[in-house]
């Protein structure tokens, strides 16, 4: 890594970005404190199974485990668990933060979807399969919390968004946990599911910013799978009878066997987009609670949302850094640039609306251990360097490195960027170091390379390596 | 001759009479008959009584008595107005209590140099010694002793005679009466002490005119009784001194019968007052002429009782105005090659000689004109010819002594030649090989002239006790100051004479005060003195082009002139010779105005002690040989004996040990084990022979000159250690050698013997071994595992024995299947490939570029080393483990398809490219690539070795791809020309429908990435959009922290 400028210093204390620490946020890096009881001594809020409340369903809180991905979460409410009355509705006393970075979750299991078995021909009878979340977020903020809704739509939110991190053939709720090294990771999925669900409404969107659209017809549709089952009695994978029944045996686990609770089965479907789509789609009543609906099975399960602005103009090569940030290149060549999006899409200020301009059409982008991008410029026979605050910081066109018109890049552990030259005859790649200093010997030609069009890093670092940097 | 050995020199001695008289008797007389005044000062004769207390002494005659000497007399009314001729002179008669007589006038002899006021009278008194008389016992026999007196001249003015050791019976029975050459006889002693009334002891007396000494009495006669029966004077226990001529008997006369004299003069007897003396007896003065020839003594008893002997007797002739005889005088000393040291007196000794023996006269010794100081007095009597003189010299350097002979009445004065007396400083030998000379040099700065030579010139070291000859020398310098060195030359003499001259024209012009140098062939080469010459330091000797130096007389005119005049060294100069004798230092200075001087000078010898060793032996040994003779010779070829114990060490080679070590023909060395010591000196070219027997053994390495003996002599004072090396030809022994099998029963051939057992072979030859592989004695089949040599089934071994026996065997064990192989296999090969074995089994683990082993599983020897074995006890897995060496790479896609593979360093760790695509490339966790081609297979994934993994052509909606990712879980994204996304396992299952993920927002995507939370970006480049599929991808690091952190295709 070369060593960290000033500008850098200061660059991180301004954007919270990090380098080399695996994706933990600043929050995350603060030293543990003794629990502090939050502001707001308690949590309330109400159980809607569609549009009806569900009564005796027992609440728990949860706190994301550290212990690796789909690790433990730590229920934090202790003794004779919280459950919703006849309305739905549920109320109880906030607990201690271990930490106020960890990731807190509500979930909802057992209870009476009353209006639905009434519907059902079911006065009073309980869900066995009964299971709804709502992704909270930082338990920082669970003072700030305002009153809860929720429903099959912030569950839909919260499994899609943090599946990646969610594990379990049953209660998969209870398994939902990041590395300790991605911990940013996990906070940044919360965030997504904050995006997508409005916790306090049960509706969509939720925190989404305005450049961004949601497939909100896929995400009704979802729900509405989901619901058929809330409201219902229960059943068992495949017992060909019941609206559970269906769903656990159209949403099987990864590696097999049946989910016996809808929370699990929304993370099978979400982990396996593409499985059982048809069947699935056809739970969902056209009636559903949330609408509108699909109007026919979609491909898979897959949630996609689009962003707009941040000066995207026919973007080509994208990538992501330690913060989450995604940049981009836009390779329009009357208004060259590359733009750069929070991992919430909201396009970064200080890039403008236009992106930070390059001097020519870019051709590769990658991501430095400090979180700055290089980007090659072909036509100019160089390679930028692009703060995180959109300002070039480093023009690099030393004619010794041997760049000829310098397409794919990719830097090393050692912090070296690598770049192929896609000229004719050139033949060879360019690689230097974070100042710009040509490594010994470049350009190389060795190695049978011809006319290269891409290039990839394998590091197999491992800490016995010996040139590890 | 009178005894005058008591005779005291003068206490002073006039400076202008030194050199001419022996002995000066300084009289100071006022005038004639006057009383000697108390001027007379100084000298006495010890029988003489000149103190001032005694008065009234008259000179009354003009004969000297007694006198063997001159006298002189210094008149001081003379010391002024006096001329020769014209001058009293006085000699004397003493004796005690009488009067001092002395002639006026009378002649004077002429003395050469005498000076103002001074008078030498030629006066000598002639001895002739006459044989033993035995006193006979028959009265009136006259029993007779002639002596012959010769070679007298002038006047005889004396008569005297000594009796010596006269010792007869009744004494005064005897008469003796003294007989002439013309025949006149005087009965000088008859009667004395009286008829039987005492016995006189062995007396030795002296009878003369002036005798008055006696004992007895105070009447100058002997004792007896008168003719009036009175005692005169008493008889003592033996007579001494000088008495008159006394016969108690005149009166009657006694009887000589014959060849005795009939008539004869008698002497006086006290109050008799008519006895003749020896002047009227023989008519003195007398001329001398008449006096030469035989003069016969005769006693005889005048009673018939008496008996006895006179042991001799002497003449005493005094005479006056005769010609002197020639004299030579020679001077001589007893010191070696007339050299002495200032420690060391040295007895000079003069010799005169004339026609007859000389003995009167005084000899005066000088030391370059100045009086030597002798012990004794100067001037020395001469006695029977010669005159010594013991004195001490304190001065160094050349003494000029000379020995001049005063002459006498009968002997004229003689001088002798220079002797040159060379006195040293004593040298010192303050430590071995070194000699000083602590006496200093000198120069004076306030001469003048071009030819200075130092004092001493030269200066000598006396080297003694120095044994052997040397090598060399250097000479030192010390407590030196020069006010101009450059003036000043310096030549060292050696006892051989060679020479050199290792200083000259050389120290600049400055003065140096007080400094302490060496010169040396050690300092080096030309020219290293130093201008000036500083304190401690040691140069080499230089003597530089300039005025050839003159050094005056002594030394020698051959200069050996060190370099760069000359080419002499004290190497040159002095290297074989034996140092022992006289070293001389000349230091000269060719500028008289510069002082020059050094306290003292050493020279320091330098010695080589060497000793000359070999070590021999006779033909070659053979191993097993129980007594092999090395012959070793040890010879002193130094230049000095050896000091001190001496060692020789002998180091056998290894293998052989010491049977015996002697000396041979000698015991002057004592030996035990490997060693023998000497504690006595080796002189010089001695050799010793020693006898070392050993035996050979058959670790002895086998060759030609595979060993060496080696033999070290050390101590005695050796400069350095000799050595000396034998090399040897050792042959092999016989050796008996074995054959086998474990187990046994297979079959084998040794020197194609079939099965043998036992062979007797010569250890370092060749022996050929095989036997074969698989043998089934019975039902089990075996394999051959091995020789005990490890020589393979069939080959040639060399025998090597240590102990005179060797062993052979062919191993086998039962055979069982290996089974070995790689995890993962394309981590590394192994060897051997699975297959049949037995025994231990080296097994090898062989990384593949980019792998390093890392564990065997199975039961290994040692599972955490790539090279090991495993003991086939029966059927055996072993498998290498591999894992990624952390070795970052490179990977290229070319356009024209294909990868390419560099290092961290850029250097190409492939030759060609490995298969792939032509698009983009992602590489997972495992490292393989997987890669997006323009054409069938659209998506491909090949391992780091290139192989193919995975050629996927359909599936997912893989359509016309554009850019891929891999995420956390190892799962491939890849977009699609025709707006879809496209998922697949890591192991190549398509996951996406076969539509491929699609949304609406897909249009014409290009960029794909996977965020840290999981989702998937996507750059809708037609749209000019992003799309982010929510969720559906591991979480995924950014690829440069991935690369780094190796996490790539890994969850963070």
């Amino acid at each position: 890594m070369r060593p960290a400028s000033v500008t850098g210093i200061l660059l991180l204390a301004s954007t919270f970005a990090l380098a080399g620490c695996g994706g933990s946020s600043p929050m995350i890096e603060t030293p543990p404190t003794k629990p502090v009881p939050p502001a707001t001594s308690s949590l309330q809020g109400q159980v809607y199974g569609g549009a009806q409340p569900i009564t005796g369903m027992t609440l728990q809180l949860y706190d994301a485990g550290s212990a690796g991905y789909g690790s433990a979460a730590t229920g934090m409410l202790t003794g004779t668990l919280p459950t919703t009355d006849s309305n739905g509705n549920f109320h109880f006393a906030n607990p201690s933060c271990p930490n106020p970075s960890d990731q807190l979750y509500l979930v909802g299991t057992g209870g009476d979807p009353v209006a639905g078995n009434a519907s059902n021909g079911n006065s009073t009878a309980a869900n066995p399969n009964l299971a709804l979340m709502v992704a909270l977020g930082n338990c920082s903020g669970l003072s700030t919390l305002a009153r809860l809704h929720m429903n099959e739509l912030t569950t839909v939110a919260a499994v899609w968004a943090i599946a990646p991190f969610m594990s379990g053939t049953t209660q998969a709720f209870q398994n939902i946990g990041t590395s300790a090294n991605n911990a940013l990771g996990l906070q940044l999925a919360f965030q997504a599911a904050q995006q997508v669900a409005n916790i306090s409404t049960g509706t969509f969107p939720g925190t989404l910013p305005a450049n961004a659209t949601l497939p909100t017809d896929e995400l009704n549709t979802i729900a509405d799978v989901l619901e058929a089952c809330i409201n219902s009695k229960g059943g068992t994978a495949n017992d060909g009878s019941t609206p559970c029944g269906s769903l656990f045996g159209d949403a099987p686990a990864t590696g097999g066997g049946f989910p016996a609770d809808v929370i699990t089965a929304a993370m099978n479907i979400a982990q396996n987009p593409a499985q059982n789509v048809a069947a699935l789609f056809n739970l969902a009543s056209p009636t559903g609670a949330f609408q509108s609906e699909l109007g026919s099975a979609p491909h898979a399960w897959t949630v996609a949302i689009q962003y707009t602005g941040g000066g995207l103009n026919a973007p080509t090569a994208i990538a992501t850094d330690q913060s989450g940030n995604v940049w981009v290149t836009n390779s329009d060549s009357l208004s060259p640039s590359v733009s750069q999006f929070s991992n919430a899409g909201v396009p970064t200020a200080s890039f403008g609306t236009n992106g930070a301009s390059l001097a020519a059409a870019p051709g590769g982008i990658a991501i430095d251990l400090t979180g700055n991008a290089w980007i090659t410029i072909p036509s100019n026979n160089s390679a930028v360097e692009v703060s995180s605050s959109g300002s070039v910081v480093k023009t690099v066109t030393d004619s010794s490195i041997g760049l000829n018109d310098p397409t794919s890049i990719a830097i090393d552990g050692g912090g070296n960027i690598w770049v192929v030259n896609s000229a004719s005859g050139a033949n060879s790649v360019s690689a230097f170091d974070g100042s710009g200093t040509k490594l010994t010997n470049s350009p190389f030609s060795g190695g049978g390379i011809s006319s290269p069009v891409a290039i990839a890093i394998n590091g197999n670092a491992n800490a016995n390596c010996s040139d590890c940097h | 001759m009178k005894d005058h050995s008591n005779i005291a020199p003068p206490v002073e001695l006039p400076s202008f009479l030194s050199g001419y008289y022996s002995t000066i008797l300084l009289l100071a007389v006022p005038r004639p008959r006057r009383s000697i005044s108390p001027l007379i000062y100084g000298a006495s004769y010890a029988n003489f009584d000149l103190s001032p207390a005694v008065t009234a002494r008259y000179c009354s005659s003009a004969v000297a008595l007694d006198f063997a000497v001159p006298v002189l007399l210094f008149h001081p009314e003379c010391q002024a107005g006096f001329s020769v001729g014209s001058v009293p002179r006085g000699v004397c008669a003493v004796g005690m209590g009488r009067t001092l007589s002395c002639g006026l006038p009378g002649t004077v002899a002429a003395a050469v140099g005498l000076a103002l006021g001074l008078t030498a009278v030629n006066v000598q008194a002639q001895s002739f010694t006459g044989g033993p008389i035995t006193v006979s016992g028959t009265q009136f026999q006259s029993v007779g002793s002639s002596v012959t007196v010769s070679g007298l001249s002038g006047t005889v003015n004396a008569i005297s005679l000594q009796f010596n050791n006269l010792n007869v019976t009744n004494l005064d029975s005897i008469a003796v009466v003294l007989v002439s050459p013309s025949g006149q006889a005087f009965d000088l002693l008859s009667g004395v002490c009286g008829e039987g009334t005492a016995q006189v002891g062995a007396s030795t007396f002296t009878l003369a005119d002036s005798g008055d000494t006696g004992t007895d009495n105070d009447t100058g006669y002997l004792s007896g009784f008168n003719q009036d029966g009175n005692p005169v004077g008493t008889c003592p226990a033996a007579y001494t001194g000088t008495y008159l001529p006394t016969d108690y008997y005149a009166p009657n006369g006694d009887t000589f019968s014959s060849p005795g004299p009939a008539t004869y003069a008698s002497g006086d007897f006290p109050g008799y007052g008519s006895g003749d003396t020896f002047a009227t007896a023989f008519t003195l003065p007398a001329a001398a002429s008449g006096l030469n020839g035989q003069w016969t003594l005769y006693i005889a008893n005048q009673i018939g009782d008496a008996n006895g002997s006179l042991g001799s007797w002497s003449l005493f002739l005094a005479t006056s105005g005769g010609t002197a005889a020639a004299t030579t005088t020679s001077l001589s000393t007893n010191a070696s090659g007339n050299e002495t040291t200032t420690a060391s007196p040295v007895t000079l000794t003069a010799t005169v000689t004339s026609s007859g023996t000389v003995s009167s006269g005084t000899v005066t010794f000088t030391d370059n004109g100045n009086n030597v100081a002798c012990s004794g007095g100067n001037p020395v009597v001469v006695s029977n010819g010669t005159a010594a003189c013991t004195a001490s010299f304190t001065t160094e350097g050349s003494h000029p002594l000379t020995a001049t002979y005063s002459g006498s009445t009968d002997f004229s004065g003689s001088g002798s030649d220079v002797l040159n007396l060379f006195v040293d400083h004593p040298t010192t030998n303050p430590s071995p090989g070194k000699y000083c000379n602590a006496g200093g040099l000198s120069i004076s700065g306030s001469l003048t002239g071009s030819n200075n030579p130092a004092s001493p010139y030269p200066s000598h070291i006396d080297v003694t006790g120095y044994s052997g000859s040397i090598t060399g020398a250097t000479l030192s310098l010390n407590g030196f100051s020069d006010a101009n060195p450059q003036q000043t030359a310096m030549l060292l003499v050696g006892p051989t004479s060679t020479n050199i001259v290792p200083w000259d024209n050389v120290g600049g012009t400055a003065a140096v005060n007080n400094i302490n140098f060496t010169l040396a062939d050690s300092a080096g080469s030309l020219n290293t003195i130093a201008s000036p010459p500083a304190n401690g330091e040691t140069y080499y000797p230089t003597a530089n082009i300039g005025t050839v130096p003159a050094f005056p007389s002594p030394a020698p005119t051959t200069l050996g002139f060190a370099p760069s005049l000359g080419s002499q060294t004290f190497t040159n100069a002095f290297a074989g010779i034996s140092p022992a004798g006289e070293w001389s230092l000349y230091l000269y200075n060719s500028d008289g105005s510069t002082a020059t001087s050094a306290s003292n000078w050493c020279i320091t010898l330098l010695s080589q002690t060497s000793m000359t060793l070999a070590s021999s032996h006779t033909g070659s040994f053979t191993q097993g040989d129980a007594a092999d003779t090395y012959t070793i010779t040890a010879k002193n070829g130094g230049t000095i004996p050896t000091n001190g114990e001496l060692t020789l060490s002998d180091s056998l080679p290894s293998g052989m040990s010491a049977v015996s070590f002697a000396q041979t023909g000698g015991s002057d060395w004592s030996c035990s084990g490997a060693s023998c010591t000497r504690t006595t000196a080796m002189p010089v070219g001695e050799q010793d022979t020693f006898t070392l027997t050993a035996s050979v053994g058959y670790a002895t390495a086998i060759g030609t000159n595979s060993v060496t003996n080696s033999v070290t002599v050390s101590g005695g004072n050796l400069s350095g250690n000799a050595t000396a090396n034998d090399p040897t030809t050792i042959n092999g022994g016989p050796v008996n050698v074995t054959f086998s099998t474990n187990p046994t029963g297979f079959s084998y051939s040794a020197n194609g013997i079939s099965d043998s057992t036992q062979q007797t072979l010569t250890n370092g030859t060749a022996i050929t071994l095989s036997t074969t592989s698989p043998q089934t004695p019975s039902t089990v089949e075996y394999l051959w595992t091995g020789w005990s040599d490890g020589g393979a089934m069939s080959h040639t071994a060399t025998i090597s024995s240590t102990t005179g026996t060797a062993a052979y065997t062919a191993n086998f064990a039962v055979a069982y299947t290996l089974t070995t192989g790689a995890n993962p296999s394309i981590g590394g090969t192994v060897s051997p490939s699975s297959g049949t074995n037995a025994g231990v089994v080296d097994l090898t683990a062989t990384p593949n570029t980019g792998w390093a082993f890392t564990t065997w599983t199975g039961s290994v020897a040692n599972a955490n080393n790539a090279s090991t074995t495993i003991t086939m006890s029966g059927n055996e897995t072993a498998t290498a483990n591999f894992a990624p060496n952390g070795q970052t790479t490179v990977w290229i896609v070319n356009s024209i398809g294909g990868l390419s593979e560099l290092t961290a360093a850029g250097d190409p760790a492939t030759t060609t490219p490995y298969n792939g695509g032509n698009e983009a490339v992602a590489i997972d966790a495992t490292g393989n690539l997987w890669t997006l081609n323009s054409s069938s297979p659209l998506l491909y994934e090949a391992n780091q070795l290139g192989t193919q993994e995975h050629s996927i052509s359909t599936g997912g909606g893989l359509n016309a791809p554009f850019s891929l990712a891999i995420d956390g879980g190892g799962q491939v994204w890849v977009t699609n020309g025709n707006s879809t996304v496209s998922l697949f396992s890591n192991t190549g299952m398509a996951l996406s429908p076969s539509s491929g993920f699609t949304d609406s927002s897909l249009s014409t995507p290009s960029g794909i990435a996977i965020d840290l939370g999981g989702s998937v970006w996507i750059a809708n480049k037609g749209a000019s959009t992003l799309t982010r599929i929510l969720g559906a991808a591991a979480p995924a690091a950014p690829l440069s922290t991935a690369a780094k952190n190796n996490t790539t295709g890994a969850r963070p």
